[in-house]
């Protein structure tokens, strides 16, 4: 690690005064900073400890749950609102990292989480999200792992997050904090495409801290679960992972589509919201032909390589258990 | 002790007329009754005493003291700790800081050359203290290892930590960029959190941090300042095990048992969280730890073992 | 004396240090003064290094010397011992792969010298590399038998495989992958090295064997061997990669030297991969032919694996069909390509666990084709005797295992199970274990105290197996004490020598040793008895001397082992003793073998394997400890979970450098992929193999099982998997 000066801020003011400096990073769970600060991907000068400020409160409000930025993704996930009006969260949540990490993962640092790109890992391998312009080795490289949806000529990495997928299924909204002043940011606007600049990942200014996300808890969202694929039972990031949510209309029998929410992980670039295969679901039977055609619509633009074409297909079919799961209600 | 013998590459033996202990810097004490041949040769026409001598790698004598009169080994070593206590004591008052306890051995050597000792008095006074720290060592729960590197190596920009680390509060002035599992293992000499990826990839280095369990290598020190700390040394209750410590003995759960810590600990969480009542409920919560020995099923039995 | 205590499921003696954190591993030695060395490793897979700009690192507080090959000390003997790894120690400017080790940096602290190997900067100039099998496999070359496992020549030909395939009634020819996997035991490697005067060296090191880091750093340092010392008293797992020293020993001594301060140092999780060996790729032709009653009528068994350019390492992938099934016309040949890796080394069952994926998938495939029951294709080839060599095996139950094993998993062989109400698809699937019967030289010193307590040494290392309980078990018996009167100590080499813990032999070898020890020092106690004037048992005969529990009995009188050193003056009384092979022993054809079955459940969707439950017996001799057996044959097992689904240490070709770095990227089974496991085990006498009995269990709990997976994965969906592991994308 470099070297850097450590402070503790005493309040969320005296934070973003602080995250406002010259290289300075803010530290809550430190289970994705000082994991890349080790390995000197991240070097920063300062950092600012916020862990303790105030900002650990989940309330369930009418309408949506409110996440405070510092709340863990242990204590989102077990929490009994969140089970029961976002279960994909909850599953989203539960399906990431270990237990250990669980316990120390915030809200906040999971929207910050920075890719599993093996090449970003590496500092012996070309990286423009680590260095701009400088090349990169990914994309005629090992690619299992990397995104097939949201590439540029520039990177290719994948969004590792679950818990990301949950929210921008759901439309979710991130309140922060900086140097002017309070402002929303739409949690699908909250990550950025690479295009020709992958190293700016976030729609944050300098000093901008989180300071919650709020969750609208509607009927799909209550009708909602994560699938994960991976290459383990356990502790793995996503070769491709689904949220997806429904609301159903009529009985048992002749049961439509009234809303549909979908996002894909390990696929993009970012969390990956499809509001085109929503739209092609409002309306139909809940059934796995409907799931399977809103599935080719999302996948159609995907560009994969030679290590994950699979995806493409395997994509498909993580959606479409998904949406059956959903639709089972179970 | 053992360090310091190390550096000098000696043995140490505490004779008695009936035998003694003999300490070689890598082997357990050895217990010597009678005494060895070369005692008889070498104390010819000494009263029997209690003797310590400090052997060199070839044998030959580097040092020798003999007590006044026949004692318990006990009762000698103990006379040894107080004048190294005092020693130790004498020096902390002194300095501004309080001294750390691996750098009580050059603070003793270096009043002893202030009181003009000779060079047998210097090593007698080290081996003192030496012997100090063993007994302290197996007295306390938690050995006193320096706690603190020395300044020059680290440059400025110390920070003070205070860590409650199995219900002692332990002080520190660390490098900003030292990680909770450094702290421990390097600095602490707590090594029973192991490093295992140092990535947080394993879970070898689990330990409970206000009571949860947290993967201590992706943790700064400097973050968890006043807070409780529990590690695999502050899990047993003198010499009783822990339940899940015995249970892990009992089911066998581990083989080379560089994981083990880890895995009691986050098993003990595990079971605090009450999120252990079936089996894949246990597989999964455990999943944050990798065993590569492959004792996963005796785990798993361990913890069941515990449950009921 | 029949032994009492042997055999006896008793807890690991060790146990205690392990569940309360005092067990002090090679990093974790206290010692005062040491400094801390990070290595700083190469880029490219092939080229040399222009410069290296030491300044900023310097600069960094607490730096003490930041050593290149520029700087480095000169080694007196750059060459290694024979049969040991080549080694890169900074004593020239060439990168020959990836992550090679360039530079080292020591430090007063550990975040000093981390962060100072990173400000290292290495200028290489590289050249032209390949890590693709298919680039190099054109000069594909017959290794030299000394490389291979067991001194066997590359190739073996007996009968006609040719006629034998064209006479089959069915045959199979397919080409079957196991792909680069590395060990990860959860324990970096690490060294302190410690110097006490200019030519002597105290080494602490995360070793398989301490005599073998003994002698390459004596030979590299030209040191005599006695002024070595290596020390290993807990291993955290080793599996093969901590079988040889690799550069960073020597590193750390040269570090150690050149600083003149005692050096630690342990390699990043990231550095474990590449330096310090793994399992080499193998790309395997198995073309097997067989009756219509399911006889073997040819087997050929065609073998490549990779090395690297400046070392052989053979995989001895095909060796595991020289000992298999019965077959009059059989092939087997191994291949090697150089590649800009580094070397591969022994990883759990080298050979066996690669060969017999491929040969017991083969295997399957043919009981498939014939639409037999596999079970009874591999009993319709039952080798009585070895097929090969032409010899008796010295014991083999691999019908009771195979009769066992289909006992208690209810193996029923149908077509295909139907699927589940879940949608779940359901397999079942078997394979042969196998795995040689090693032993080698090796010591032992048995010595009674004045005490009647016995202090028994050998300078073996326990990785995990149990050698320090099993070898007091052994003691106990031999000597005549209760376990709570004997200490076996291990893992120093100022102790008698010991083989190192590497394909399974430690329990044959040194038990063998610690047996004969034991015995020899109990016989000596007796005849200074019965000589003995102060004695009640003077002039009895010794062999009518009875021993329990420390006391010797004849005539009605008594004696105790602690009244004999005593009376003889108090000083120990001891015995050493050597075991090893003798010429009898190569009249037999030596193996474990064993029977694992496997039912499988697989998301006919997803492509998601689950091993649902995993049995497996096996036949490896005496068993010297039920508790400890059971849990290194489980092991064994799991791994073999492991390599059929999960391990891949993935290349990227284009620049040459593994980017599976660390374990979010390497898989090994975490605790959720591992359901039920069965081990079980057949007890043999065998009297032929090793003094002690002993077959050695360390490794065969791993052969068979990923064919086994990937023949009930077949089982379940109707889709071959021929080249591992078995991930979700080969099953959509």
């Amino acid at each position: 690690m470099r070297h850097f000066t450590f402070e503790r801020a005493k309040s969320v003011d005296e934070a973003v005064k602080g995250g406002a400096q010259p290289e300075a990073a803010f530290l809550a769970g430190g289970t994705s900073l000082v994991d890349l600060m080790k390995l000197e991907v991240l070097t920063p000068l300062r950092i600012v400890d916020v862990s303790r400020l105030d900002l650990q409160k989940i309330e369930a409000r009418t309408g949506g749950l409110v996440l405070g930025a510092l709340a863990t993704n242990t204590d989102v996930a077990l929490h009994p609102e969140v089970r029961r009006r976002l279960p994909a969260l909850a599953e989203a949540l539960l399906s990431g990292a270990s237990p250990q990490l669980r316990n120390a993962a915030t809200v906040g640092g999971n929207l910050l989480q920075r890719t599993r790109c093996a090449y970003f890992r590496d500092l012996a391998t070309l990286c423009n999200k680590r260095t701009p312009r400088s090349g990169c080795d990914a994309l005629e490289g090992w690619t299992r792992m990397h995104a097939i949806l949201g590439g540029s000529n520039q990177c290719i990495a994948a969004h590792p997050s679950d818990m990301c997928v949950a929210l921008a299924a759901f439309d979710a909204r991130v309140k922060v904090r900086g140097p002017q002043g309070e402002r929303e940011i739409a949690l699908t606007d909250f990550h950025l495409l690479p295009e020709q600049h992958p190293d700016r990942e976030f729609a944050l200014s300098p000093g901008e801290l989180v300071i919650s996300v709020f969750v609208p808890t509607t009927a799909a969202a209550a009708r909602s679960r994560y699938v994960k694929v991976r290459d383990r039972a356990s502790y793995a990031f996503a070769l491709v992972s689904c949220a997806a949510g429904l609301e159903l209309s009529g009985g048992t029998s002749g049961r439509i589509i009234r809303e549909a929410r979908v996002a894909l992980g390990g696929v993009g670039t970012k969390p990956w919201r499809s509001i085109e295969a929503e739209r092609a679901l409002a309306g139909q039977p809940p059934t796995k032909d409907s799931f399977r055609k809103a599935a080719e619509l999302l996948l159609a633009g995907a560009q994969p390589r030679r290590d994950n074409a699979f995806k493409v297909e395997l994509a498909k079919r993580t959606m479409v258990r998904a949406l059956t799961l959903a639709a089972e209600g179970a | 002790m053992r360090a310091e013998l190390r550096g000098l590459g000696a043995t140490l033996v505490v004779l008695t007329p009936e035998g003694g202990v003999q300490l070689r810097p890598d082997d357990p004490p050895e217990r010597l009754r009678p005494a060895p041949k070369f005692w008889k040769t070498f104390a010819a026409g000494l009263p029997p005493a209690l003797t310590l001598i400090l052997l060199a790698p070839d044998g030959t004598v580097r040092l020798r003291r003999t007590s006044d009169d026949a004692v318990e080994p006990e009762a000698i070593l103990l006379k040894v700790l107080r004048a190294a206590g005092k020693a130790v004591r004498t020096q902390a008052a002194d300095a501004k800081h309080p001294a750390p306890a691996r750098n009580a051995l050059e603070r003793a050597r270096l009043a002893g050359s202030a009181r003009g000792l000779g060079r047998r008095e210097l090593l007698l006074t080290s081996l003192a203290s030496a012997i100090a720290l063993a007994v302290l060592d197996a007295c306390a729960t938690t050995p006193p290892i320096s706690e603190a590197k020395p300044n020059s190596a680290i440059g400025p920009d110390l920070i003070d930590v205070n860590l409650e680390i199995n219900g002692e509060t332990r002080k520190l002035r660390l490098d900003p960029r030292t990680t909770l599992l450094d702290a421990l293992r390097e600095n602490l000499g707590l090594t029973g959190t192991k490093k295992g990826c140092d990535l947080g990839q394993c879970g070898a280095c689990t330990v409970l941090v206000e009571g949860k369990r947290i993967d201590s290598c992706l943790a700064l020190a400097a973050q968890h300042d006043g807070h409780k700390v529990t590690t695999i040394e502050g899990l047993a209750d003198g010499p009783r095990l822990h339940p899940m410590q015995t249970a892990f003995l009992e089911e066998d759960a581990f083989q080379c048992g560089y994981c083990t810590p880890g895995q009691i600990l986050s098993a003990i969480a595990l079971l605090n969280e009450g999120r252990a009542s079936t089996d894949d409920e246990i597989r999964e919560g455990m999943s944050g730890n990798l065993c590569r020995c492959g004792a996963y099923p005796n785990i798993l039995a361990a913890i069941r073992r515990v449950r009921s | 004396m029949k032994p009492t205590i042997t055999g006896q499921p008793l807890a690991r003696i060790d146990g205690h240090a392990k569940v309360t954190g005092a067990a002090r591993y090679s990093a974790e030695v206290q010692i005062s003064g040491v400094a801390y060395g990070v290595l700083v490793t190469s880029a490219c897979a092939r080229g040399r290094i222009l410069a290296i700009e030491t300044n900023d690192a310097e600069r960094e507080p607490g730096v003490l010397a930041v050593i290149t090959p520029k700087n480095a000390l000169r080694l007196p003997d750059t060459k290694v011992p024979e049969n040991d790894r080549v080694v890169q120690v900074l004593q020239d400017d060439r990168i020959v792969y990836s992550n090679q080790p360039v530079a080292l940096v020591v430090a007063e602290t550990l975040e000093g010298a981390m962060h100072a190997a990173l400000l290292v900067k290495v200028h290489e100039e590289k050249e032209p590399a390949t890590v693709r099998l298919d680039d190099e496999i054109k000069n594909a070359f017959e290794p030299e038998p000394q490389s291979a496992s067991g001194k066997k020549s590359a190739d073996q030909v007996r009968g006609d495989p040719a006629r034998g395939l064209r006479e089959a009634a069915m045959r199979i020819d397919e080409t079957y992958q196991t792909p680069y996997e590395t060990h990860n035991p959860l324990e970096p490697h690490a060294t302190t090295a410690v110097w006490n005067g200019p030519d002597r060296l105290t080494v602490y090191d995360a070793t398989q064997g301490v005599f073998g880091v003994r002698k390459k750093l004596a030979k590299m340092f030209a040191l005599p061997t006695g002024n070595v010392r290596v020390l290993t008293k807990f291993v955290g797992g080793g599996f093969g990669c901590k079988g040889t020293p690799w550069s960073h020993v020597i590193l750390a001594a040269l570090a150690a030297k050149q600083v003149g301060r005692p050096v630690k140092l342990v390699l990043t999780r990231p550095q474990m991969f590449g330096m310090v060996g793994g399992r080499p790729l193998t790309r395997q032709r198995l073309s097997v032919g067989a009756n219509k009653q399911g006889k073997l009528t040819a087997l050929r068994h065609e073998s490549v694996s990779t090395t690297s350019r400046f070392d052989d390492f053979l995989e001895p992938a095909a060796s595991v069909s020289r000992h298999s099934y019965a077959c009059e016309n059989m092939a087997t040949s191994h291949r090697l390509v150089r590649l800009d890796i580094a070397t591969p080394t022994y990883m759990r069952a080298p050979g066996e666990a690669t060969g017999g994926f491929a040969l017991e998938s083969a295997i399957d495939e043919l009981a498939h084709a014939l639409k037999m029951d596999p079970l009874a294709l591999r009993l319709a080839s039952y080798a009585e005797t070895d097929p090969t060599e032409d010899k008796p095996f010295s014991s083999k139950s691999l019908r009771k295992c195979y009769a066992e094993g289909a006992r208690r998993f209810g193996w029923a062989w149908n077509k295909r199970s139907p699927a589940r109400a879940d949608g779940m698809l359901v397999g079942v699937g078997m394979a042969t274990s196998s795995y040689p019967a090693y032993f080698s030289k090796a010591e032992a010193l048995a010595r009674m105290l004045p005490d009647g307590t016995a202090l028994v040494t050998s300078g073996a290392v326990d990785l995990g197996g149990g050698t320090y309980t099993v070898m007091s078990q052994v003691a106990a018996d031999a000597i005549g004490l209760p376990m709570d009167r004997v200490r076996f100590d291990l893992g120093d080499s100022e102790m008698p020598e010991a083989p190192r813990s590497g394909g399974s032999q430690t329990a044959a070898s040194c038990a063998s040793a610690v047996l004969l020890a034991g015995r020899a020092l109990r016989d000596k106690l007796v005849r200074m008895a019965v000589a003995d004037a102060g004695s009640p048992l003077l002039g009895a005969r010794p062999d009518e001397v009875l021993i329990e529990n420390g006391r010797m009995t004849a005539n009605g009188r008594t004696d105790s082992f602690a009244d004999v050193v005593k009376r003889a003056g108090g000083a120990p009384v001891e015995e050493r003793a050597r075991a090893g092979p003798d010429e009898a022993r190569k009249k037999w054809s030596l193996h474990s073998f064993g029977a694992q079955f496997v039912e499988v459940l697989v998301d006919p969707d997803l492509g998601h394997v689950r091993v649902k439950r995993l049995v497996g017996v096996f036949a490896g001799g005496r068993i010297l400890n039920a508790r400890l057996a059971r849990s290194q044959l489980m092991g064994g097992m799991v791994w073999g979970i492991g390599m059929a689904l999960h391990e891949e240490t993935v290349y990227d070709e284009k620049i040459g450098r593994i980017m599976t770095r660390d374990l979010a990227d390497y898989h090994v089974p975490a605790h959720a992929d591992v359901q039920v496991i069965e081990p079980y085990f057949i007890e043999e006498e065998d009297v032929h193999v090793d003094p002690a009995g002993v077959k050695g269990i360390g490794e065969i709990g791993i052969t068979g099982t990923a064919a086994a997976i990937a023949n009930a994965v077949f089982n379940a969906t109707g889709k071959r998997v021929r080249s591992l592991p078995i991930t979700p994308d080969k099953l959509l």
